[in-house]
């Protein structure tokens, strides 16, 4: 008696759980959903964009637009330019944040000035890539700083030469994500690191264990959700990149390696804005991103392994059963 | 504790210069990329105080001498005013700056408030109740953050116009209720932060669902919170292609906007007006940020709160 | 906990204050949009607003220059002007192309830059100049400035300038180098691309460098080919021109006759060789860049920075000799004609259907058909017309600091031949694709890439934005 009330009124808090998702999907629905829809109607057509084509006058193709992009060269340029220099800027980044979040969350080190800190590595990322883009390219272009290096070190043949090498280019687009990006991870991981109970750390102190230990043992399983969702969201932020590259490529006076480092939202955009505006093949590329996307996404999940959802799962399966058993026994 | 000192007493000497070594370390790697997160913030300070020709100077003290040539750089001039007039003032530009930093701060202000909080409470909704669409509905949202944005905008830049939201603050801010990102981030936060019996508690004690999560539950997020406000501040206030295509009237339009008008067109070459310009549309930002980090910092004490 | 739910409370009160006032802004557009296109235009006190859209400061110029000339009051008592301008181009097509798809958003009248004039003609929304109720007697302009803009024949925009280009060079490099620093001289030995290469050797010999960067020889060739980039959605490649562009330009590059071996337009090193910082002999110029670009940049002091306010003339007391490279250029044709830039006025059938077409050809008359007045704006801001009519009566005022920067050379004369030689048969409106994969292609080749990698490139980027390969 007193477990089937139970269950009832579990049941009525759950209905609560509609509520407060609600106001999402009901946004999403109104401002999202057509734009994503389109998204995925226009890739099987031979659509142009629709300013081209005001009575959008197209045809159904099939997986055509699919077979066009795969064929296409430069996406397939795009699709390794993309997660090289994803990968390239990422793992810098998310070591030295863990770093530096392990550091200041570490009572013994106790930083002195970690606000101050905290408040500088973030601020690369509160400027817009195109504010980055004037800076960088500056240093880059003949006569600018990062040339004048180049020059010096005999990189560069002679002042006269651009930097032309796709692996500086790659290299330099890699290294300003990861100058704009790190402090904000560190950021998420500190916050992360903070909401674990400090209670827990006061325990292994007492326990006698090195903040190496305390780091590996106590800290890194706990920030384990929010690693995931660092390590989620920058992937997919690195496939959609495309600000920082876009700045070196677009424009009367891009850099000579703009090509190295096309990445698949820039050629995407190419597609939709320039040429024969093909929408229908820029939405099939887009369809193929979000697909490769969620495949990256689902095998992090995978090796990351979710366990205290899991675990929850499990819990909430046995309790289940119980209070199935204990209905029977009624 | 009493065992503590003594395991601890052999190794004291050792261990002392060990944490000494590790705090050199930190305060190297801490100042040099401190120099680095800095830097283009002194060139852009710095050249926001110089005529055009300086700054076009400046890349030309090419090597031989590459310390003479960052120095040019990274010395202020005396330009500021000057390039003060010429973006608040003087030209033929007569920008409503002002005017710009209001409608910035309240699209900025309007979306960071809606996309936290509600983000906060979908996130709330996933990881507290148990309805039966749990699972699908979180795996949607997870998904449709994978969407590239650059394709599905000409599509909403469509529907705008057809629903006539142009010269409207209205598509910059409500659609920020439904930030996939920020809902994926609160969730995995309080996967750490947040416990099912906190919840029981306040049942227990008799307070509404919505009561328990406004009263009792975003006080404790508030680290969390606070960090993904910042993000979503930022990321409004540079907001540039949406207000720039859906914002005509000048009275409407946001800092980005008015900075890139600074360009006029291609043909112009007024840097040191740009930086200016560039300059102060960061600033408020460094001053929200400054504001927040306190939260932030806070967190150690607010963890202490669930207890 | 307190004062975090203070907090809390003051920031949920003020997302309540943004979304209101966001509301608000939303009825105002709301209630013009659900009324009928002629609505929208709002109305102060009696007046209808004409919708400017733009990419460059100069329209408000113009526009003030409209208004103040009495004799458009009838239209200026009837009318407002509301001028939208949005500077990144990317951003300006988009916005061009969505409103004018809106009966509500559409501007009234709209302007384009040479590199996407060609687009915004054939948009389905874009007014002929005969349903805007503008007359203009076409044997009276340079061919190309009507021909860029029509569509299968119907006239859609129509310019205040034509752009034609010419070589602008050091005196007094020619003199030391040539032997001669007047222009019919410089012409001989500049006539042909053979010449032309000739003349860049002795230049390295001397120790001076022909030209800036790798990008500077591109519109002139290009504008020489014998067919556009796309012919009826087919992709056609003039191979030997773009050839004997690639190669040139390589050699140019690797024998030290260009400053950079980096593209170089609108960078600061390209402005520093203008002033003389970087001994650079010609660059490939046009009307417009006589007196917008290199003259403003060719001077190395300039002290009327206060009163600056975006015309390019303001400064005239730095326009001394000895200043920077100040009275040291001249102007000759160069080897081969071509035409760079413009700006094109359109007005939109929806200015047609809400009644404003009247102001809008009003506008465009005045700076782009009535002799007088395109004649006074051009004289005023040394710019060049797009009808032979008006250049016919032009010739370079002996004060003007532009007659002083050539050292007595007056530019009407030459420009009036080589506006006259401008074919726009090489244009296409998909040429904003083709000059990337161009830029990509010259780096590639004057890197070291093979001449026939570099050509298929070109062609992969054609199949890649949509046109067919044959």
């Amino acid at each position: 008696m007193a477990s089937s009330f139970k269950t009832r009124a579990k049941l009525e808090k759950n209905y609560f759980g509609y509520i407060f998702i609600a106001p999402f999907f009901i946004t999403y629905l109104i401002f999202q959903l057509t734009p994503l829809i389109n998204t995925i109607r226009y890739s099987l057509t031979n659509a142009k964009a629709w300013y081209m084509d005001p009575n959008q006058n197209f045809d159904f193709v099939g997986l055509d637009q699919f077979k066009a992009v795969l064929e296409d060269k430069f996406f397939k340029e795009a699709y390794y330019n993309t997660p090289v220099m994803w990968i390239m800027g990422f793992i810098p980044q998310i070591l030295i944040a863990l770093l530096l979040a392990s550091w200041f969350t570490n009572e013994k080190i106790r930083v002195k000035g970690q606000g101050f800190f905290k408040v500088v590595f973030y601020m690369p990322n509160i400027m817009t890539a195109a504010t980055i883009g004037i800076l960088f390219l500056a240093f880059i272009r003949s006569n600018g700083f990062i040339h004048n290096i180049c020059v010096s070190i005999g990189y560069v043949k002679d002042e006269r030469y651009a930097i032309n090498s796709e692996w500086f280019g790659r290299g330099i687009v890699a290294f300003i994500n990861f100058w704009m990006w790190y402090g904000q991870t560190m950021i998420v991981l500190i916050a992360g690191i903070m909401g674990i109970n400090p209670s827990f750390f006061e325990a292994a102190s007492i326990d006698g264990a090195s903040g190496w230990q305390s780091f590996w043992k106590i800290t890194m399983p706990l920030v384990k959700p929010i690693l995931l969702y660092s390590l989620v969201t920058s992937l997919i932020g690195g496939w959609q990149m495309f600000d920082v590259p876009n700045m070196f490529a677009e424009g009367d006076n891009h850099a000579a390696f703009s090509r190295d480092v096309t990445t698949l939202v820039m050629y995407i955009k190419k597609l939709a804005y320039t040429g024969q505006f093909q929408v229908g093949k820029a939405c099939a590329a887009s369809v193929l991103l979000f697909a490769t996307t969620a495949v990256c996404s689902l095998i992090l999940f995978y090796i990351m392994g979710d366990h205290s959802e899991a675990k929850a799962k499990r819990l909430e399966k046995k309790r289940a059963k119980q209070a199935a058993m204990e209905g029977g026994d009624y | 504790m009493a065992n503590y000192g003594q395991a601890g007493q052999g190794m004291k000497g050792g261990y002392h210069a060990r944490i000494l070594a590790v705090k050199i370390l930190v305060y190297i790697v801490c100042i040099l990329l401190t120099v680095m997160a800095l830097m283009p913030f002194v060139i852009m300070v710095f050249n926001a105080s110089k005529s055009r020709f300086e700054i076009n100077a400046a890349r030309l003290d090419w090597a031989p001498d590459i310390k003479n040539s960052l120095a040019v750089s990274l010395l202020p001039s005396k330009h500021f005013i000057e390039n003060a007039k010429y973006l608040l003032k003087d030209g033929v530009l007569h920008l409503p700056f002002l005017t710009g930093f209001r409608n910035s701060f309240l699209i900025a202000a309007g979306a960071t408030l809606l996309q936290v909080y509600f983000s906060a409470l979908t996130a709330y909704g996933f990881a507290i109740y148990n309805f039966k669409l749990n699972k699908p509905l979180y795996g949607f949202i997870m998904a449709i953050q994978m969407i590239p944005s650059q394709v599905t905008i000409i599509s909403f830049i469509e529907m705008m116009y057809k629903w006539g939201l142009t010269n409207s603050f209205i598509p910059l801010i409500v659609p920020a209720i439904a930030a996939p990102s920020t809902v994926f981030f609160l969730r995995q936060y309080m996967s750490s932060a947040l416990s099912k019996e906190m919840v029981e508690a306040g049942r227990i004690d008799g307070a509404s669902e919505f009561g328990i999560f406004n009263r009792l539950v975003l006080p404790i997020l508030m680290p969390g919170i606070a960090t993904m406000a910042i993000f979503a501040m930022v990321t409004a206030w540079n907001n540039y292609l949406l207000p720039s295509i859906l914002l005509d009237d000048l009275d409407k339009q946001t800092v980005p906007q008015l900075v890139a008008k600074l360009n006029g067109n291609k043909y112009s070459t007024e840097f040191g007006a740009i930086y200016f310009g560039l300059t102060l549309s960061a600033a408020p930002l460094v001053v929200f940020y400054l504001l927040l980090s306190k939260y932030i910092i806070a967190g150690v004490a607010l963890g202490g709160v669930k207890e | 906990m307190n004062k975090l739910k203070r907090v809390l409370c003051g920031t949920l009160a003020l997302a309540m204050a943004a979304s209101m006032m966001a509301a608000c802004g939303g009825d105002d557009s709301s209630s013009s949009g659900s009324g009928n296109s002629g609505d929208n235009s709002g109305s102060n006190g009696d007046k209808k607003t004409v919708k400017v859209y733009t990419f460059t400061e100069e329209t408000q110029t113009m526009l003030d220059i409209f208004k103040k000339d009495e004799a458009n009051k009838a239209i200026v008592d009837k009318y407002d002007f509301d001028i939208v301008l949005e500077a990144t181009a990317s951003n300006y097509i988009q916005k061009v192309a969505s409103a004018l798809s809106s009966d509500a958003d559409a501007p009234d009248l709209f302007l384009a830059d040479a590199d996407y004039a060609q687009q915004f003609a054939a948009y389905e929304n874009t007014a002929s100049l005969a349903d805007l109720g503008i007359t203009l007697n076409e044997s009276d302009y340079y061919t190309y400035v009507l021909d860029f803009t029509s569509v299968d024949g119907v006239r859609k925009g129509v310019s205040h300038q034509a752009a034609a280009g010419a070589v602008l060079y050091r005196r007094d490099i020619a003199e030391e180098v040539l032997g001669s620093g007047e222009p019919e001289e410089v012409q001989k030995a500049m006539s042909d691309w053979t010449k032309f290469e000739e003349t860049a050797g002795k230049m390295v010999d001397k120790g001076y460098y022909m030209i800036s960067g790798i990008d500077e020889l591109k519109r002139c060739f290009m504008n020489n080919r014998d067919g556009a980039w796309v012919q009826d959605g087919k992709y056609y490649c003039d191979t030997a021109t773009v050839t004997q562009y690639l190669e040139l330009t390589k050699r140019l590059a690797d024998s030290k006759a260009t400053n950079y071996v980096d593209k170089t337009q609108w960078t600061p090193n390209w402005y520093n060789g203008m002033n003389g910082t970087s001994n650079v002999f010609c660059y490939f110029g046009c009307t417009w860049y006589l007196h917008y670009t290199i003259k403003p940049n060719c001077v190395l002091t300039k002290t009327g920075e206060a009163d600056k306010d975006g015309n390019p003339q303001a400064a005239e007391a730095d326009y001394v000799d000895g200043n920077g490279t100040f009275g040291k250029w001249g102007l000759i044709p160069g080897p081969a004609g071509y035409f760079w830039g413009g700006t094109w006025w359109f007005g939109s059938k929806q200015a047609v259907s809400r009644g404003t077409s009247e102001a809008v050809a009003a506008v465009i008359s005045y700076f782009c058909v009535n002799d007088a007045s395109m004649e006074a704006y051009m004289k005023q801001t040394g710019d060049f017309p797009s009808k032979k009519t008006v250049a016919a009566k032009l010739t370079s005022d002996t004060n003007s600091s532009t007659y002083k920067f050539l050292a007595g050379q007056d530019h009407y004369v030459l420009l009036k031949d080589a506006a006259d030689k401008i074919n726009v048969k090489t244009c296409s409106q998909y040429d904003d694709t083709f000059n990337t994969a161009l830029d990509d292609a010259t780096v590639a080749f004057v890197g070291g890439t093979s001449l026939e990698d570099v050509l298929q490139d070109i062609e992969d980027a054609a199949a890649s934005a949509g046109f067919t390969v044959e």
